[in-house]
């Protein structure tokens, strides 16, 4: 593989509370190569919306490095970094407040060339919001109309037009259909596919939806309390996960298929929360093979195979009985 | 664009259009002189000459309600805009920004919120002396914190709006996020406010000429009006009668037009 488009080392976040800190994001690595699919999946409260709104710097790490097509996105100035925004955009989950309510559709999608002046005039910009449309399957005549005239589906493929307007290279999805229903959660990551493939655009992509991960990621990385506990492949992963809590996770996601019958691996207990997490692996309280070492000592990320990393003292596929 | 017209909003509308014109081109509506007296006129009720009636020095009612407007109106209007021009981004930037800016200008404006709104005003005529300059600066500064406060914490509920993040992505600097975005998504609630606090400010600046720190004798304006028709109330009302008047109805007709804007600024109710 060449080198990533984006390469993630330790980073965290860490918010100051009463005493003490939560420590939102722990130390995350992780890298995107270009027109890659990398999911962010684990519960609410697991740092992974944290971490994609870091990669924007719209919430400011603590610590690590975020390296974007080897340029160094934390040290860059004001400036600059408004500059590389460009090639960085975001979609939100709630489609309904991620566009401005006051705002016609044509000045919403052509913020960002507004902004960075990519058109020369009235007609060129008019031109190309016009193309940005058709290219999420609204048309011309949705130009003058504002966000409220739309359902979530269509909002959600204006904000991904304006995501698409500056030509970016890399897209943060922030649960981009977990707002939306279930008809139109596949249209959306059918056209965020599509995109992908006509502009080789690299994904981020966020979700708590292991069916809809499964369907377009290519890797998945799996977050539980700002830590990674792994990432592999979205065909091993699901196949042999290593970790016990990918293999919880993935042993809750609903099947569609009543004849078939498997083992649930029943999780005790809540997530503790963050701002009072557990030693060692933050996993341990609720392990089902948990040891004395976990206690103690924080699993490092291992390889455990063709790429395919794990943080867990021992490691083991762990057979789901299907 | 399919604007709702009810009549509530014509009619504040209109009637705040109305007084304005009125005031404006008092110089040439006046059937009199505002200013000349007449003593063998004195203290009449209306008749056909003098259709409010007559003041104690014989002058026109009608005329002195006509020129008053123009004082009465012109700080009325001109110090809440000229607050909301400071107020508005003030709170802006304190909401947007947060942090010690946050605090002091925060700090500032509970400052002079602890002063009652007309306290404040009187303070601050009076120092600086009784004039059409210092009253707009004393109502204006009363009405500051105002602004700030309603200004600063709409932006707190904008600023958490993702479509900032989503701006802040496409590469868009703050200063024109206030400019592009949070201005006008709490334009709204401010432009009721100042309409509702330009009723405030006639009310002040009636107030502030009653107590005679505003337009000074013998200019009239509708605070001093009352203020000279108070002195015989009894055996003539006219004056303050017809002042009073002219108060409420400004006062309700930029209520009205309040209401009317804010309908007006919603593109979910226009359409």
């Amino acid at each position: 593989m060449n080198a990533p488009l984006l390469s993630v080392r330790g980073l965290a976040k860490h918010f100051p509370i009463k005493g003490g800190q939560v420590k939102a994001v722990d130390g995350v690595s992780f890298e995107v190569a270009a027109g890659e699919t990398v999911a962010l999946v684990g519960e609410s409260g697991c740092g992974k919306s944290t971490t994609g709104r870091m990669l924007l710097r719209l919430t400011e790490p603590s610590a690590g490095t975020i390296s974007f097509d080897g340029v160094d996105l934390l040290g860059l100035g004001r400036t600059d970094l408004r500059r590389r925004r460009r090639e960085l955009q975001i979609v939100f989950q709630d489609p309904y407040s991620s566009l401005s309510p006051r705002n016609r559709v044509e000045d919403i999608i052509a913020e960002p060339l507004d902004v960075h002046g990519l058109c020369a005039s009235r007609e060129q910009r008019r031109d190309r919001v016009i193309e940005l449309l058709r290219l999420v399957g609204l048309d011309a005549i949705h130009l003058r109309r504002h966000p409220f005239e739309f359902s979530g589906g269509q909002r959600q493929r204006i904000a991904i037009a304006r995501a698409l307007a500056p030509q970016p290279r890399l897209i943060v999805a922030d649960e981009p259909v977990s707002a939306l229903d279930v008809s139109v959660q596949a249209q959306v990551v059918n056209l965020m596919q599509d995109l992908q493939e006509k502009f080789g655009l690299a994904y981020v992509f966020i979700s708590h939806d292991l069916a809809v991960v499964r369907h377009i990621a290519h890797r998945v990385a799996v977050m539980y309390l700002g830590r990674l506990v792994e990432m592999g492949s979205t065909e091993t992963l699901f196949a042999a996960p290593h970790h016990p809590y990918t293999q919880a996770l993935l042993s809750a996601a609903p099947v569609a298929d009543p004849e078939r019958r498997r083992t649930r691996i029943v999780l005790s207990g809540d997530v503790p929360s963050p701002a009072n997490a557990p030693s060692g692996c933050h996993f341990h309280p609720r392990c089902p093979v948990a040891q004395a070492v976990c206690r103690e000592s924080v699993p490092e990320l291992r390889d455990m195979g063709n790429g395919h990393m794990a943080a867990c003292h021992f490691g083991k596929p762990f057979p789901i009985s299907v | 664009m399919n604007v709702p017209i009810n009549k509530l909003t014509m009619i504040g509308t209109g009637l705040s259009a109305l007084l304005i014109l009125l005031a404006a081109f008092s110089p040439w509506l006046a059937p009199l002189d505002p200013l000349d007296q007449s003593f063998i006129a004195a203290n009449q009720g209306p008749t056909a000459e003098h259709w409010f009636g007559t003041d104690s020095f014989g002058r026109d009612v009608l005329s002195r309600v006509l020129f008053g407007g123009r004082i009465s109106l012109a700080i009325g209007i001109l110090a809440p805009v000229l607050s909301a021009l400071a107020g508005v981004w003030a709170g802006m930037l304190a909401g947007y920004l947060g942090g010690w800016t946050d605090r002091v200008l925060s700090r500032a404006s509970d400052l002079l919120m602890s002063f009652p709104t007309l306290l404040l005003g009187v303070m601050i005529a009076a120092a600086l002396g009784p004039s059409f300059q210092s009253a707009v600066i004393a109502i204006a500064v009363a009405l500051f914190p105002r602004f700030v406060r309603l200004s600063r914490s709409a932006t707190q509920v904008v600023r958490r709006e993702p479509f900032i993040d989503a701006s802040i992505a496409a590469g868009r600097g703050h200063l024109s996020i206030m400019l592009h975005h949070v201005l006008p998504n709490i334009a709204g609630p401010l432009v009721v406010a100042l309409s509702l606090w330009i009723a405030t400010a006639i009310r002040l600046e009636a107030a502030l000429s009653f107590l005679g720190l505003g337009a000074q004798p013998p200019t009239p304006s509708w605070g001093n009006m009352i203020r000279d028709g108070m002195s015989d109330l009894v055996g003539d009302p006219w004056p303050a009668a017809f002042a009073g008047a002219a108060i409420t109805l400004a006062v309700l007709a930029f209520n009205m037009v309040g209401d009317a804007l804010r309908d007006l600024l919603d593109p979910e109710t226009a359409a």
